[in-house]
């Protein structure tokens, strides 16, 4: 049985409305079955995943925002669940990733039940699926004007110190960083970088900029795609302890979900998600 | 090996402002542009650019060197010592091509065709005379 927990917050309530008659309309067209469940002040993404378990559930179906999937990987606690996501917003990073971007799309992947195992990395207590933001980083898929990013660029760097697989230690001054688990950007899709099923984490960095290097490669520094810049780093590993500047901020999706210190890991294959054609992995 | 493929193909790279101290281990292909010190091994081919210093030991399958190694380099394939390059310490390879303006100092050991360590000429010849 498939289990769909609807969350309104940061949807606008006429829209989060008809988007939910819409669901229920083509869910009943592609015959799936399952229960709605919505989030409310009293009942939490915890109670909700809780109920779902003591019920027996074995499908958990997020509809909302990309937090709202958030909520639920913290939320399921290492229980064996397998998960989808309904997006509710067209702004959705982890939609265009897993290929469900559209309400009929993501009821049409659900009734045919395409599941893959996909890494899962964690940031200290928290889950995430697509990739943690240091810096310039924080502003990837987040479309900025010339003058915005002449800005950004000229700011100072960041002295990041960190502990690679608990076998070597690399210091940088840097613009900014990506750890990818995987990222939901066209222009970079099928490379090595960003695998969510190879068992490792991708470390991206630039450097300091030139302004006309900044501005050639705007649109690489935008999509993510640092590896195509001059001078840039790449790294695999299975481990990222951040050491220094200690403070400094890591983000998923613009959310800051942590500061340094922390440690970052993965876990390989431990995710089972229902996944669409188009996804970009 | 080309240079271009090290440059195109590198799963790994090691950006020029990057510094690096401990054991460096990778299973695809690895581009040095910074510092490294403590010890580098790839499963594959190894470009060390340009603006590269290593101090440590180094293995790989091939290898371009083209910055600054010191210490010993392993590797079972092909080595390129670039016009740019500077190695000292010892070198072992299965063939080896040296650029013009390159710098190596240390003691070289290759495998011969048949895959046997060709042993050094005695001085017999020249006890005999």
């Amino acid at each position: 049985m498939y289990y769909y927990i609807l969350d309104p917050h940061n949807i606008p309530q006429k829209n989060f409305e008809r988007q939910q008659a819409e669901l229920q309309s083509l869910l009943t067209e592609f015959n799936v079955s399952g229960e709605m469940a919505r989030i409310t002040p009293l009942r939490l993404m915890q109670d909700l995943v809780d109920t779902a378990a003591s019920r027996g559930v074995k499908t958990l179906v997020a509809c909302g925002t990309d937090e709202t999937f958030s909520q639920m990987l913290v939320a399921t606690k290492d229980r064996d669940f397998t998960l989808g996501f309904i997006p509710f917003s067209k702004d959705t990073q982890l939609g265009r990733i897993l290929g469900m971007t559209d309400l009929h799309t993501c009821v049409k992947t659900i009734a045919s039940r395409r599941i893959e195992k996909l890494d899962l990395a964690k940031i200290n207590e928290s889950y995430f699926l697509s990739y943690l933001e240091l810096g310039v980083g924080e502003q990837t898929n987040k479309p900025m004007g010339l003058m915005a990013s002449m800005k950004l660029f000229a700011g100072s760097t960041i002295d990041l110190r960190m502990r690679i697989d608990d076998s070597y230690t690399i210091a940088s001054k840097t613009m900014g960083a990506l750890i990818i688990n995987t990222r939901g950007t066209a222009m970079c899709a099928g490379g090595p970088i960003g695998n969510p099923q190879d068992g490792h984490l991708d470390i991206i960095m630039i450097e300091k900029l030139s302004r006309f290097t900044a501005a050639r490669y705007k649109k690489e520094i935008e999509s993510g795609c640092y590896e195509r810049i001059p001078g840039a780093t790449a790294i695999r590993c299975q481990q990222i302890e951040f050491l220094e500047p200690r403070g400094y901020k890591i983000t998923v999706d613009g959310n800051e979900v942590s500061r340094i210190p922390s440690l970052v890991t993965i876990s390989p294959q431990k995710l089972r998600m229902i996944v669409g054609k188009n996804r970009t992995f | 090996m080309e240079k271009k493929e090290g440059m195109q193909n590198g799963e790994s790279i090691v950006g020029p402002s990057v510094k690096i101290d401990g054991d460096l281990k990778s299973q695809g292909n690895l581009r040095i542009d910074g510092t490294v010190t403590g010890k580098v091994k790839t499963s594959q081919n190894l470009f060390v650019g340009e603006s590269a210093k290593i101090s440590a030991d180094v293995e790989a399958e091939n290898a371009i060197i083209s910055g600054i190694v010191q210490g010993n380099v392993k590797v079972s394939g092909a080595l390129v010592l670039g016009k740019t390059g500077r190695l000292v310490g010892d070198m072992s390879c299965g063939t080896l091509q040296v650029e013009e303006g390159a710098y190596f100092a240390g003691k070289c050991t290759m495998k011969d065709v048949n895959g046997g360590v060709i042993e050094p000429i005695e001085e017999n010849a020249t006890k005999k005379k």
